[in-house]
């Protein structure tokens, strides 16, 4: 499924239709590392970490970072970190901080499912969360768009 | 179980229908092209689908199912589209120049179908989400004889422009710093809908409506820079067709009416197009939309946020013309056209379409042009465009 996603995009975005798809993906591997039915690399997962690397800046010479989200992202990726119970995240430094940490898990993700099962778990439920709210937000726009147009 | 069959069953169905659609005589390949595009993306899903079985996790196997009925959903209404692009009805004669334009602008690679819609309101789907490389262009079934409205073509082509060029992320941040900003500029209406809480975090998640808004009535301000710096005076008359005399409710992803002609018309001074006396006057406002006040005050705030980069977005579409190096209308050329068709010839040797069509325009509003001469002028003059069309595509083959 290598070739199915697309790279191009540096950062995450909730008005890519693509994203559902990765996220969706993303948990189908991790899902798969968990029953034991990985037999290639974990693509959609190291593309999804990319993405939320890229959303993400430091600043100065510290650990802190800052959202490089739009704000349909922000809404879209909140969701998912409050719905997969992740972390509670209450300003946008947090968020930032916890695109991150998840990237990084992410990018780490193990096919040690012995040691790292309750990890590669929590990661799933993100993918599968933030699927959710992205197809939400993907079908939307295309109601929005739909239902009140004018031409074009 | 029950969710995974149906969504398998979904997914085959329409790919079942595609087979089927790809044995229809298509006049340009372009049109079967796209079928692939959607065979391909919907193949994907069938085998993720397939994939799935009892040992997965629940939710990931909602989630994929949902993710395949989104696609379903709008991926069908597309090959409606494309089934229409096979119709006799459409002008087969603007498909070659329109598609050299789309090509100058954009991209060697660019593809273009030509179809027509059964609603008024011509062309429902995003093609930036459907199919990025293509320039769709559908206009209205009844209209699809009627070549005065091919300037629409450059509307269209704005919005894959827009997605090629990746505009959305070079105008994306700024509009959010705008509706936050402006947010934080008027603390008290922000409060009377959201609260008290002014933190960052808040501010966007509550305004993200807002920003989506205002992003999507950026593109589509863009898409009519970008029709009337290459149509010039005749995308005007094409968008009043289409439009006159408004009235309506308000749609979201567009400015209101009000402001888009107005943004139309200040274009119009930066591009040189004459804009035809009290232009303005000829559209009614829109009606007040029934929304809540909450969604009055996101929809105001798209507004100004979309307000502030208009003169930029005028400056964009005219570098994406400038660039694609398409020569604007001429008057000498649109004379030369004006004296084929007194003469009832089609025109010959015309450099861009932005003449023909402006010469085409100007025997609409001239009822006299012929005199006694022609019968049921308006259908002899789209014959006469339609025909000046063919032997464009002509001469250029031959060149």
């Amino acid at each position: 499924m290598v070739e199915t996603l697309n790279t191009n995009r540096n950062g995450l975005s909730a008005l890519d239709p693509s994203l559902s798809y990765l996220a969706s993906e993303a948990a189908f591997e991790l899902d798969n590392i968990l029953i034991g039915e990985i037999s290639n690399e974990p693509v959609a997962v190291k593309l999804l970490a990319q993405r939320l690397q890229n959303s993400t800046e430091a600043i100065g010479a510290g650990d802190t970072r800052q959202s490089l989200m739009d704000p349909t992202t922000i809404s879209v990726f909140s969701n998912a970190i409050a719905a997969s119970g992740l972390a509670r995240v209450s300003t946008l430094e947090d968020l930032a901080a916890k695109a991150w940490k998840i990237s990084q898990d992410l990018e780490h993700s193990s096919k040690e499912v012995q040691t790292e099962r309750q990890s590669i778990e929590r990661l799933r439920n993100f993918c599968v969360f933030l699927a959710d709210s992205a197809v939400a937000q993907e079908r939307l726009s295309r109601d929005l768009h739909f239902q009140k147009r004018n031409w074009s | 179980v029950l969710q995974i069959e149906v969504a398998r069953l979904r997914v085959e169905a329409i790919l079942g229908e595609i087979q089927r659609l790809k044995e229809l005589d298509f006049p340009y390949d372009h049109s079967k092209d796209a079928l692939s595009e959607i065979e391909k993306q919907l193949q994907r899903r069938l085998i993720r689908l397939n994939a799935l079985g009892p040992k997965h996790n629940e939710a990931v196997i909602r989630v994929f199912c949902q993710e395949s009925l989104v696609q379903v959903d709008s991926f069908l209404p597309l090959l409606g589209f494309i089934v229409r692009s096979t119709h006799v009805r459409n002008s087969f004669e603007v498909f070659g120049p329109l598609l050299r334009l789309a090509r100058q602008i954009l991209a060697a690679d660019v593809k273009l179908i030509v179809s027509s819609e059964w609603h008024y309101s011509p062309h429902v789907y995003n093609p930036i989400s459907d199919l990025p490389d293509y320039v769709l262009l559908g206009l209205p079934a009844s209209e699809s004889g009627n070549p005065l409205l091919i300037p629409i073509a450059g509307h269209e082509l704005g919005h894959t422009a827009w997605q090629r060029r990746d505009l959305a992320a070079k105008y994306g941040p700024r509009l959010a710093a705008l509706v936050v900003g402006n947010a934080k500029a008027e603390p008290d209406l922000y409060k009377k809908h959201f609260g008290s809480n002014l933190n960052d975090l808040f501010l966007s998640q509550n305004l993200a409506p807002a920003y989506e808004l205002a992003l999507k009535q950026a593109e589509e301000s863009f898409c009519d820079f970008a029709g009337l710096r290459i149509f010039s005076e005749s995308y005007l008359y094409a968008y009043a067709y289409l439009c006159l005399p408004g009235g309506f409710h308000r749609s979201w992803t567009y400015p209101s009416s009000a402001e888009r002609i107005g943004n139309i018309v200040k274009a119009s001074a930066d591009y040189n197009v004459d804009v035809p006396p009290e232009f303005e006057k000829w559209f009614e406002d829109d009606k007040s939309s029934a929304v809540t006040d909450k969604e009055e005050y996101l929809l105001r705030a798209a507004d100004k946020a979309r307000q502030m980069i208009v003169t930029d977005l005028i400056a964009e579409a005219e570098s994406l013309v400038t660039q694609g190096g398409i020569p604007g209308r001429s008057a000498s050329e649109i004379s030369r056209v004006l004296n084929s068709f007194k003469q009832t010839t089609p025109a010959s040797n015309i450099e861009n379409l932005s003449s023909l069509l402006n010469a085409a325009w100007t025997i609409f509003f001239d009822p006299g042009f012929w005199g006694s001469a022609v019968d049921n002028r308006i259908d002899f003059l789209y014959e006469l465009v339609l025909k000046s069309f063919e032997i464009m595509e002509y001469e250029r083959r031959v060149k």
